[in-house]
């Protein structure tokens, strides 16, 4: 007979997720019933971040697993769906004025932000790797409509269908590995196949889960399977690249993080060599062809690729520090790169032309402030000591020296001296070059104020205070090893 | 007579899924799927998997491919171009690397082909429609759900993208 | 379990066979005269304009595409439909799983409906 049950608890647990998708089909009422009111838009999709979040915070993070273990609530889950929920709620203060500006403003945006954050909450927290698929899909197709927003941009269009294909590609070779891997252990729970520890057969357990890395490195973009990412991140519009260059990765690296450390401790070791070549080559092809670019857009998703490898040594590295290293760093970046991401919104123009590098000469003049915060996020993507960026890059760099990985590390710290050069460019531009011609930009919103206000805070407290934050990833990976 | 049935689908669906490939003709490539479709049916029929056979057939071979053939008139294209030319290095990598490929597949598995056996004979009762039932709608209750989130967003998305005259 | 499959193979078979015998016969029966006329869609009707394949309208991708996740949806309806009342017995769980997957389509549905995606404008 069938023993089954769903308790109360169970959707204690969901809650975050259950908020996150009423919160998202609310949305779409109010397009439907409530025709263009973008403010109301705005706040409501911004209070159900909030909401989440804090109901998030509020679960005890006791490990406890809910739906037949399907999901878990443990402190490693807690602490990405935050930075993922963060990532949101910047994204919706800083998505207005851009979608306004250009005439195109949906409440599916909104919503789409929302679909897009519950798939990642069942990426991160999810303990079956068919959860954790759906997720995934849940929120590629969210990105694939997000990206290609502006339908009626040949740059959009094109920047989806790319994002399509390949996504869908990826999500194949994800989906074969979740299959060999079933037929390896007769299971898709990582609790279960972390209790089984040997599988039936080797030999599919070994091609499984190099299949289920191959997707998830399409979705992190490590170098081989990097193509996609320059042309999408630089086609969508620019806050949803924001969104999708922090959370996505934050949300792509824990998922691959709890199969790998919590469903095949095992294989650790056994990986290493794979994960050390894949890191150096990411890194320092992303730095090598973020030098090379003119575009502002164009240059932050190659030095998107440069942090992919920095953050694999992490997984490299493949002891709890390096982990907590890894999620400390997704922490720091969300709030430098989305940052970086609301600069060049605000600069870029309505028509979206100035995104090279001479546009940006003399802006510093007139506009003192946002040129400050602009500086302090480039500093802090290059590693400068005050920023998040230095903490996050000490810290992994000093565990993956700790054990032994010197020479990945000498790369790295190479790497980190090249992208000085092109993060600088923007500051020596900004500061140093004459203004070309007089353009007055409209001023900037509250809401857009607040977020880059969070966004710098955020990374000087993190960079000069780090203590709390590190302790808590540290606690936080525990759950997962 | 399983396994020779079992043999006729196989290479069934691979040679279709080959003229998918190979031909020019993007209609004949559709049609040669709806092939290799309904072969891989026939083999989830021989694993006793029914409800898959049949969802396969009604999804694949029906709707989906109702739709690739709406997107292929849409489009209209005509004679796709000769992409792989016998004189080009790149056709020679290629065939190289795919040569590799499979022979590392084949070399792989083949010597897992007893446990691959075995599997098929433990699934006897396991996908017929009510055992499908039970499970999903008891285990896998939580994937059920998130499925239905992910044709909504689906529906969204054909809406948001392609509706002409959007207010 | 299998077996019980097998009139329906030997029914593919007669099927297929059928046809292939009857290709053949046409071929091997037919006249071998052709002309220009025959080619034609209406041998002795209308004589055609242009081309048939011209590009379609993406009004008719819409509703394809609407209509697979719809189709879709019934799919998983019919597993349901077979173990519903074998579940009923250890709880209404079963029912209301299934209303809450129709409940989350339906706002699909009213999105679909309400943004005019179902109008041939």
């Amino acid at each position: 007979m069938i023993d089954f049950q769903i308790v109360p608890a169970d959707f204690y647990l969901l809650l975050p997720e259950m908020v996150l998708s009423v919160g998202a089909m609310l949305l779409l009422f109010l397009e439907l019933f409530l025709k263009g009111n973008k403010t109301v838009q705005q706040w409501t999709a911004f209070a159900i971040f909030v909401v989440a979040l804090s109901l998030l915070l509020s679960q005890e993070s006791s490990g406890a697993t809910g739906f037949g273990m399907m999901v878990r609530s443990d402190l490693f889950g807690q602490f990405i769906s935050a930075v993922v929920l963060i990532g949101g709620g910047l994204t919706v203060l800083l998505g207005k004025e851009y979608l306004v500006s250009r005439e195109w403003h949906r409440g599916e945006y909104y919503s789409l932000l929302l679909f897009a954050s519950v798939g990642m909450l069942f990426m991160v927290r999810g303990l079956d790797l068919l959860v954790i698929f759906l997720g995934l899909e849940l929120l590629s197709i969210s990105l694939y409509i997000l990206v290609g927003y502006f339908r009626d941009r040949l740059f959009s269009n094109e920047a989806a269908l790319k994002y399509l294909l390949l996504g869908a590609f990826a999500s194949g070779f994800l989906l074969y590995g979740i299959a060999y891997t079933y037929g390896s252990y007769g299971t898709t729970n990582l609790n279960e196949i972390r209790t089984m520890g040997s599988p039936e057969s080797m030999t599919f357990h070994w091609i499984g889960l190099s299949l289920i890395l191959v997707g998830f490195s399409f979705k992190v973009a490590l170098v081989p399977f990097h193509m996609w990412l320059p042309d999408v991140y630089q086609g969508a519009p620019t806050p949803v690249t924001g969104f999708m260059a922090t959370t996505t990765k934050a949300a792509a690296f824990a998922a691959m993080l709890r199969i790998l450390f919590y469903g095949f401790p095992a294989d650790i070791a056994e990986w290493m060599p794979l994960f050390w070549f894949l890191s150096a080559v990411t890194m320092t092809v992303g730095n090598v062809i973020a030098l090379q670019q003119s575009n502002l857009k164009r240059m932050l998703a190659y030095s998107a690729i440069a942090h992919a490898g920095y953050l694999m040594i992490g997984v490299t590295v493949g002891t709890e520090t390096g982990a907590a290293g890894m999620l400390f760093y997704l922490l720091g970046y969300l709030f430098m790169n989305i940052g970086a991401f609301a600069v060049v919104q605000y600069f870029e123009g309505k028509d979206e032309t100035r995104l090279d590098f001479e546009s940006y000469a003399g802006l510093a003049k007139k506009h003192p402030l946002i040129s400050l915060a602009m500086t302090l996020f480039m500093f802090a993507l290059a590693g400068f000591p005050l920023t998040v960026g230095f903490t996050g890059k000490f810290y992994i760099f000093t565990t993956a020296i700790n054990q032994g990985f010197v020479w990945l590390i000498v790369i790295a710290v190479l790497n980190s001296l090249i992208s000085v050069y092109y993060y600088l460019r923007v500051v020596i531009y900004m500061y140093m070059k004459p203004l070309e011609e007089e353009i007055e930009f409209s001023p900037m919103e509250l809401p857009a104020k607040v977020a880059l206000t969070v966004c710098v805070y955020a990374v000087l407290h993190l960079g000069v205070l780090p203590g709390n934050f590190i302790t808590l990833a540290r606690e936080a990976v525990s759950a997962i090893f | 007579m399983t396994e020779s049935l079992f043999f006729i689908f196989a290479t069934m669906a691979i040679v279709s899924a080959l003229t998918v490939v190979v031909t020019r003709n993007p209609i004949y490539s559709a049609v040669s799927l709806v092939i290799t479709l309904f072969s891989l049916a026939g083999i989830f029929l021989l694993l006793e998997a029914y409800f898959l056979a049949v969802v396969q057939i009604i999804i694949y071979a029906g709707a989906i491919m109702v739709l690739f053939l709406f997107v292929i008139m849409l489009l209209n294209p005509g004679k796709e171009a000769k992409f792989l030319s016998l004189t080009d290095p790149r056709t020679l990598i290629v065939t190289l690397l795919s040569i590799a490929f499979i022979g590392m597949i084949f070399s792989l598995v083949s010597g897992s082909v007893n446990y691959i056996g075995e599997v098929m004979g433990s699934v006897e009762e396991l996908g017929t429609t009510r055992n499908i039932g039970l499970t999903l709608f008891t285990k896998y209750l939580l994937p059920f759900e998130i499925a239905s989130l992910l044709l909504l967003v689906a529906l969204v998305g054909a809406v948001l993208m392609t509706k002409r005259n959007l207010r | 379990m299998l077996g019980e499959y097998l009139p329906l193979f030997f029914l593919g078979v007669i099927v297929f066979g059928l046809i292939a015998v009857m290709l053949f016969l046409v071929r091997l029966l037919q006249p071998k005269r052709r002309s220009e006329t025959d080619l034609e869609p209406y041998e002795s009707g209308t004589t055609p304009t242009s081309f048939a394949r011209t590009r379609f309208s993406v009004k008719f991708f819409i509703i394809a595409i609407i209509f697979i996740i719809f189709d879709i949806e019934v799919v998983f309806m019919y597993p349901w439909a077979v173990v519903f009342k074998e579940l009923l017995n250890i709880g209404t769980f079963i029912f209301i799983e299934m209303l809450t997957f129709l409940g989350i389509l339906v706002v699909g549905l009213i999105y679909v409906w309400k943004m005019g995606a179902l109008e041939w404008d």
